[in-house]
């Protein structure tokens, strides 16, 4: 009774997406207010019984009830609990599920957080927001019902795959549909803003917290999906450029464009076309994401042409959206007023660039994952775009991009002065030279990483020094005044700097280790600064899995500092093995080991890493989060003080 | 029961849009939302002031530029906007009839609201069905888990496990119940011949080690010392092959089930090799298939005698229910392959009649006789 009460609140929702989609639509263009008011009680209530419905399909999986299809080809009666839970958006189904789960928990938070919202505005935006809810509710209803049964229930399930059985995957898909799916809700703001042909002066006000929150989430959730593929694939790589990756850094870069240009929205009205273009674009590329993962075009352009009913389903859904939102911009934007003016050299200029480089960037991005599909589709011919040309077009407008964001940081608003801005990097600038030397030395070559580490420092260094510089008033600095500085300042230098140590340990990976050798028990072999050697090699049972694991001990100047235990599981329901990294974290850096096949003599194949800083990575990602976390903490409003500004300033600037 | 459920859920879902409807207001107008967020930057920036945060002219700047944009908001032309009574009906009644209209019919044609759920611990304590052999053993299963001291429970559900390809698992519960119900003969040598199953018939060290315990325990076993047999064979020690299944053949009663296949062993070894039935090293159904690898395990004799047993009860499947290509197809085969060329023709014959009308289906049958060259 609970799944089919699950299965029927999901139609029911479906209906109250459709009501919440059309009543409030109709009230905003004739004028009425109790119409225009049915959207928010029917975006909580959507959200609540798509909830009633998740919370079924949970019980499902966690009962291990086999008349659900979806239960039977993804779960087993001996998964651990947690990934019995997991295991819900382990699978196409119940993913989507997810994603139209975030979907209306966003339209609902925007029904209770709006009530300073003009009706029009919220209206429409709810209204768009349930149009997209009712067209992935009849895309999962009509392609991919988490709720089909079957008559006669097996007695065991299939098993989740293996690699998806980890805390990493528990956490990261959640964090990841956050992202993409939050900036749904600056997307529906951005259409009611263009349906509604005027872009109020609060406009970005309203958008900035949901931008963050989704850019905020989208971070982590790339940031875990990254160490997740880096401990459970046993390559030791942690982004492979591989279409699904992309998927999700395309609209990372260019949320992160639409919160710099809404930046400027909110402190200097200001960039107004521009930062809802970028909203929309923001969501398209979340749509596109979702598409490329979804539809089954990755695995091959083929399978997707063989069994076209969710990939053609999906792509029209992304036809009509981004299309629709693209058309309406066009019809719209030439009627939109053009906010304030600045000179080229401000802050505002700053991010004018920042956001022509980010789009050059998400634009390298796109063309790199769907250039290949296109090619396959149209000629067959499969070709591989890898980092090769990822790396030969990105790094050239990266670096630059890292070099301009502490001096975007110093510049005043309206007008700046870009000598007076320089003159306040002396000191990063100096260090992150002498950073260079330092690790030139040490570390030796690859130059690009040496070029890169002093970047990354001098990063790290400006984007602290800000807050430094605005702590020292006329008397000084002081720590009080430190301490009071805004929390968006903290916020923006925090991010800043994480971008910085995010760098440093990509710049580290130059200096990395890697042997794949045939290890025999009790010898030692040297990786990096450290020495390895096998003191065991056993099998030994999971719940659900046997393993072969193999103990090895972590030596530095003759003292074991570590032991690890690298493992090659093999899980029976679904006859797959899957490589158990073993890592241990020494200072910045990690020592990864992944085992292989085994010998006759006792010996086994492993590969052996030493990632100097290679943590660095992934605690810049947090810093990033952290630092829009802050900022999204941050309820003040945002005012763009033209700060150098003189007394007599003539009116041009309006 | 359910469809009250249904029922209060569908009238939640109206209710959700019938309340705001129910209540009246004015909108909030545009401009006056503008409004009110410049009054706000305004007491922002002289909150700033205060704080010291801004300079004094810093702010002054800020100030005036938010006061201008104030000033302009408040010109705004004013729209009133409030609810009219007749719209408001009007879509009350909509969703009224609307939202049941559409939910109740769409669900009807995806859900099975007679379905219950079907957790499975309440399957597992159910009451079995008969003839049900997958739910008893995963009844089994539960049990097992539950009191893994239990080892008749290993011992019942290990010969399942081989039968249905899970081989790791059956010699996981056949030393199980080795080790809980201690050991015998018996217990050993069906361990060892549950490895050689997965080994596809090559008689492993740890196989070995089960034979040879087995003989420890009960010296005149019989499918432990074949297998042993077996075992030296394979490993070129032909000598002692030969004793082994020398001292079977004379130990063995005349009507023993296993004497042919010890004397084609002999024959084997002897270099007077008796040609071998067509199954003995074609794989019976690809390597993934359990039942292939302990067909392929057996004696000779008892080999054939399986196929026979599989065969003639395809043929009277077939024979009932007629509508399966891939049975007919099999069947063919198989006559071919046992040297049978009347029934392989006869079942020719008939699965053109029972596949008449399906014109791919008969196409693949008679691609199939054209390559066993049985047409006709």
């Amino acid at each position: 009774m609970i799944v089919e009460t699950g299965h029927y609140a999901l139609v029911l929702a479906l209906a109250l997406a459709l009501a919440q989609f059309a009543i409030p639509f109709v009230g905003a263009r004739i004028n009425d207010v109790a119409l225009m008011r049915v959207a928010r009680p029917t975006a909580i209530a959507q959200f609540l019984f798509v909830a009633a419905a998740y919370g079924a399909l949970t019980y499902a999986h966690v009962v291990s009830d086999f008349s659900l299809v979806n239960v039977i080809e993804n779960s087993h009666s001996l998964k651990p609990f947690v990934y019995k839970i997991s295991g819900v958006w382990g699978n196409h189904e119940g993913s989507m599920l997810l994603w139209v789960l975030v979907l209306s928990l966003c339209g609902a938070l925007i029904a209770i957080f709006s009530a300073t919202m003009p009706d029009k505005l919220r209206a429409d935006a709810l209204s768009v927001q349930g149009l997209l809810g009712a067209a992935f509710l009849l895309f999962i209803l009509l392609t991919s019902n988490p709720f089909a049964r079957v008559d006669q229930p097996p007695w065991e399930g299939r098993d989740l795959n293996p690699i998806l059985q980890d805390p990493g995957l528990a956490i990261h898909p959640p964090m990841l549909y956050l992202g993409y799916v939050g900036f749904s809700i600056v997307f529906s703001f951005a259409a009611a803003a263009l349906i509604g042909g005027r872009i109020d002066a609060a406009w970005a006000r309203y958008a900035r917290p949901w931008t963050l929150f989704a850019w905020t989430a989208l971070t982590l959730g790339i940031a875990m999906g990254s160490y997740w593929a880096y401990y459970t694939l046993g390559w030791g790589g942690f982004w492979f450029w591989d279409p699904v990756e992309n998927a999700s850094l395309m609209p990372w870069i260019a949320g992160t464009a639409l919160l710099h240009s809404a930046a400027v929205m909110e402190k200097r009205e200001a960039l107004k076309v521009w930062t809802i273009f970028l909203s929309i674009l923001a969501f398209s590329l979340s749509l596109l994401g979702t598409f490329l993962v979804r539809s089954g075009v990755l695995t091959s352009v083929h399978a997707f042409a063989s069994d076209p009913d969710r990939g053609v389903f999906i792509l029209g859904i992304l036809v009509f959206f981004i299309g629709g939102a693209l058309a309406l911009f066009a019809i719209r934007a030439g009627s939109l007023p053009v906010g304030g003016l600045f000179s080229p050299i401000s802050r505002e200029g700053a991010l004018v660039v920042n956001n022509l480089l980010l789009s050059a960037t998400c634009a390298t991005v796109v063309i790199g994952t769907l250039y290949p599909l296109a090619l396959e589709a149209l000629t067959g011919e499969k070709i591989s775009v890898g980092p090769p040309f990822f790396n030969t077009v990105l790094i050239p407008i990266a670096l630059p991009l890292a070099l301009l964001m502490p001096i975007g940081q110093m510049l005043a608003w309206k007008r700046g002065d870009l000598g007076a801005a320089l003159q306040r990097l002396r000191a990063a600038f100096a260090v992150g030279v002498l950073a260079a030397a330092v690790l030139g030395a040490w570390q030796g070559t690859p130059f690009l990483s040496i070029v890169t580490a002093g970047i990354a420092v001098y990063l790290v260094v400006g984007a602290l020094s800000d807050l430094a510089l605005r702590a020292k008033g006329a008397a000084g600095f002081s720590f009080r005044r430190l301490l009071g500085l805004p929390l968006s300042a903290w916020g923006t230098s925090i991010a800043h700097a994480g971008m910085g140590l995010t760098l440093l340990g990509l710049a580290a990976t130059g200096w990395g280790v890697e042997s794949i050798l045939s290890m025999k028990p009790g010898e030692y072999y040297d990786v990096g600064p450290y020495k390895l050697a096998i003191e065991e090699i056993s099998p030994r049972n999971g719940p659900n899995y046997s393993e072969v694991y193999a103990s090895m001990a972590v030596r530095s100047g003759g003292e074991t500092v570590a032991r690890i235990e690298p493992a090659k599981r093999f899980y029976q329901a679904r006859k797959m093995q899957r490589s158990e990294a073993g890592i241990v974290t020494l200072g910045l850096g990690q020592v990864y080991a992944a085992i292989g096949e085994s010998h006759a003599d006792g010996s086994i194949d492993a590969r052996l890493y030493w990632k100097p800083l290679v943590t660095l990575i992934w605690i810049g990602a947090l810093f990033m989060a952290f630092g829009g976390g802050l900022s999204l903490a941050d309820r003040r409003l945002r005012i763009g003080v033209a700060r150098r500004a003189p007394a007599a300033l003539p009116e041009a600037a309006e | 029961m359910i469809w009250l459920v249904f029922a209060l859920l569908t009238g939640a879902a109206v209710m959700a849009v019938l309340l705001p409807l129910a209540l009246r207001g004015e909108a909030k107008d545009a401009s006056a939302a503008d409004v009110a967020f410049f009054e706000e930057q305004i007491a922002e920036i002289e909150r700033e002031r205060a704080e010291g945060r801004l300079e004094p002219a810093e702010a002054e700047a800020a100030r005036t530029e938010a006061a201008r944009r104030l000033l302009r908001a408040e010109a705004a032309p004013k729209g009133r906007s409030a609810g009219s009574r007749k719209a408001a009906l009007f879509a009350a009644l909509f969703a009224i009839v609307a939202i049941p209209a559409f939910s109740v019919p769409f669900y009807l044609r995806l859900g099975k609201a007679d379905l219950p759920d079907m957790p499975l611990t309440a399957r597992l304590e159910s009451q079995p069905e008969k003839g049900d052999l997958a739910g008893a053993v995963a009844r089994i299963e539960q049990h097992l888990r539950e009191h893994p001291e239990d080892g008749r429970g290993f011992e019942v559900v290990a010969p399942y496990y081989l039968r249905t390809g899970r081989g790791e698992e059956a010699i996981d519960a056949f030393s199980k119940a080795l080790k809980l119900l201690g050991p015998t003969a018996e217990r050993h040598a069906t361990l060892g011949q549950a490895r050689m199953i997965v080994a596809e018939g090559k008689v492993t060290p740890d196989a070995k080690k089960d034979f040879e315990a087995a003989l420890a325990l009960e010296p005149g076993n019989v499918m432990a010392a074949y297998y042993i047999g077996v075992g030296a064979q394979q490993a070129g020690e032909k000598d002692k092959a030969v004793a082994i299944f020398s001292r079977l053949e004379a130990e063995a009663p005349a009507d023993a089930a296993y004497l042919p296949s010890v004397k084609k062993r002999l024959a084997e070894l002897k270099g007077e090799a008796a040609p071998a039935p067509p199954f003995a090293q074609a794989p019976a159904q690809g390597p993934a298939s359990a039942q292939g690898k302990a067909i392929a395990a057996m004696p000779a004799r008892q080999q054939q005698a399986m196929i026979r047993g599989m065969v003639d009860k395809l043929a009277a499947r077939l024979e009932t229910k007629g509508d399966d290509v891939e049975g007919w197809l099999r069947l063919i085969r198989a006559y071919s392959v046992l040297a049978e060329p009347e029934k392989a023709r006869k079942a020719l014959a008939d699965a053109r009649k029972a596949l008449a009308g399906k014109d791919g289906e008969v196409a693949r049958v008679e691609a199939l006789a054209k390559e066993l060259d049985i047409g006709g």
